[in-house]
């Protein structure tokens, strides 16, 4: 029973991944990009984590478990800013790249 | 703060066992005396800190709840046949004033899929959202409430 729980976690988790790997391609624009990306490193590592830490063996996994969320969520929108910040600074005509497309 | 490098040192090593207890409390302890001395933590801010654990726990349910929110959201854009969204950028002034509640509302507004923050200066901040809906309210999001509360209990 446990395992079905946690595989249903996990399932959802990389059809999470699925769909943000979709939402990279379809939409255009690498601030919009972004945004696809997000929904991986939130959602779908999140659900992934939870199937897994149902799996876990003793009160140690787990608690790793909650590490990687925490220590991700701390530094992923990190890079995410850097990211925004480098193409907002260097990319001056952006309304001409979002609707000339 | 000992008390967490403890735990993280428990943690990390898996299992408990006299050895690891006592190396954990040495280099704890040694660690915790480098960061008084040179990093300004101090033994008050701490106990400052303890009293305010149920805020941050309280915050981190709101995180979760609005990244699971905003997640169903962006996915049911992604999803649809016409990507019908409207990408904007938008500015907003916080109210917020330590460096530490602005970054931590920075951090959170760019964990939920669709705004970000690509700009963070003084207390301006210049906000992407993948759709107009995503910025409603932004300046007076639940975020900002909670932080501002974790800010008045000191």
């Amino acid at each position: 029973m446990r395992e079905i729980i946690a595989a249903v976690f996990i399932i959802a988790g990389m059809l999470v991944f699925v769909v943000a790997l979709l939402g990279i391609y379809r939409l255009k624009y690498v601030m919009n990009r972004i945004h696809a990306a997000a929904l991986g490193d939130t959602m779908g590592l999140g659900l992934v984590t939870i199937g897994l830490m149902i799996l876990g063996k003793d009160v140690f996994h787990i608690a790793k478990y909650i590490l990687i969320i925490l220590f991700f969520w701390m530094s992923s929108p990190i890079a995410s800013h850097m990211i925004g910040k480098v193409e907002m600074l260097t990319n001056k005509d952006y309304d001409e790249r979002v609707h000339g497309k | 703060m000992y008390l967490i490098l403890l735990l993280l040192w428990f943690i990390f090593s898996g299992k408990i066992t006299l050895e690891i207890a006592l190396f954990g409390l040495v280099i704890c302890s040694w660690l915790y005396w480098f960061m008084t001395k040179y990093m300004d933590y101090n033994v008050k801010k701490d106990i400052a800190l303890i009293k305010k654990i149920p805020l941050f726990l309280l915050y981190g349910v709101t995180l979760v709840c609005e990244v699971i929110k905003s997640n169903l959201a962006v996915i049911r854009i992604v999803l649809s046949p016409g990507l019908e969204c409207e990408p904007t950028f938008t500015t907003f002034q916080t109210d917020l004033k330590t460096e530490v509640a602005r970054v931590t509302l920075a951090n959170s507004i760019t964990l939920t899929p669709g705004t970000y923050t690509c700009g963070l200066e003084g207390n301006t901040y210049t906000v992407h959202a993948l759709d107009k809906k995503f910025t409603e309210g932004i300046d007076e999001s639940v975020f900002v409430k909670q932080l501002r509360k974790l800010e008045e209990s000191v």
